[in-house]
């Protein structure tokens, strides 16, 4: 079961977020708003603790993390940088959470996906902790999925 | 002086290579353990390896192995740069040759002053 905090976790997305690329992100009410596009990345926990960290945010907000992360204009900003960029983002709080769980635990490398109306499932798993934020405007969730003990 | 920046994510070897030319040094990259072989066999050692840990095709580990067992690269110093913090990894990283560790996310400011701690501050 996960012994990590709401605060611990947010603590976490906030030392990522201010350290890597200098954007202050602020606790917010509600997920990314549903009919725009969202792009997700997801890096997957096993070991001693089992499932993953998913980081969703509007298309707006992952164009300025790509811009950040590689120091380029929103004109420059393609595919492969948002989906880098944010891959990168939820391997460093993944790895972060993972310093906080019983060891050993190993983190997957990461995988990212982007479109309208869509949901990531883990099969086995279930959220057990989802944070909201907002930074620039735009709205981040950052949710953990748990895999039950076999 | 002389850096090879050695990991899977571009953006991470983008926001390194930033800093490093802000600092005023030279470098090189590589997506893997492997290719950064390659491009040390290639160029010649580097002052400097930094290095992530997870990477498919050679880990940062495993590179570390390779680069010790070659007794010209004795003398290029290496910074394992990733998000694995367990103290067995850590002491794992260290007795097998590693110079220096670092944690993501660092600062530009915690960047700097492991280069000034292992005396890699000074400009190529």
């Amino acid at each position: 079961m996960l012994e990590i905090s709401q605060e611990d976790i947010a603590a976490i997305v906030s030392l990522v977020f201010t350290t890597t690329l200098d954007v202050e992100v602020e606790a917010a009410e509600g997920p990314p708003p549903s009919g725009g596009e969202v792009a997700s990345s997801l890096v997957g926990i096993t070991g001693n603790w089992d499932g993953a960290v998913i980081v969703a945010c509007e298309r707006a907000l992952a164009v300025r993390f790509a811009r950040a992360m590689f120091g380029i204009s929103d004109e420059e900003v393609g595919e492969s940088d948002i989906n880098d960029a944010l891959g990168e983002l939820v391997n460093m709080i993944g790895g972060n959470l993972k310093s906080m769980l019983p060891p050993p635990c190993h983190l997957s490398l990461p995988t990212v996906v982007a479109g309208r109306e869509y949901r990531v499932r883990l099969p086995g798993a279930k959220v057990v902790r989802e944070l909201d934020f907002a930074a620039n405007g735009a709205r981040l969730r950052i949710a953990i999925a748990e895999r039950a003990a076999a | 002086m002389r850096f090879l920046v050695i990991d899977d994510s571009r953006a991470i070897r983008s926001l390194i290579i930033r800093m490093l030319k802000e600092l005023g040094h030279q470098h090189a990259e590589a997506g893997n353990g492997r290719e950064a072989l390659d491009i040390i066999a290639n160029n010649g050692p580097f002052d400097a390896a930094l290095v992530d840990w997870n990477m498919p095709v050679m880990t940062g580990i495993q590179f570390v192995e390779a680069a010790r067992a070659k007794p010209e690269l004795a003398g290029m110093q290496i910074m394992m740069i990733t998000t694995e913090t367990e103290v067995e990894r850590i002491q794992q990283a260290l007795a097998l040759g590693a110079t220096e560790y670092l944690m993501k996310p660092f600062t530009r400011e915690a960047f700097a002053d492991k280069l000034a701690m292992m005396g890699l501050d000074k400009a190529a």
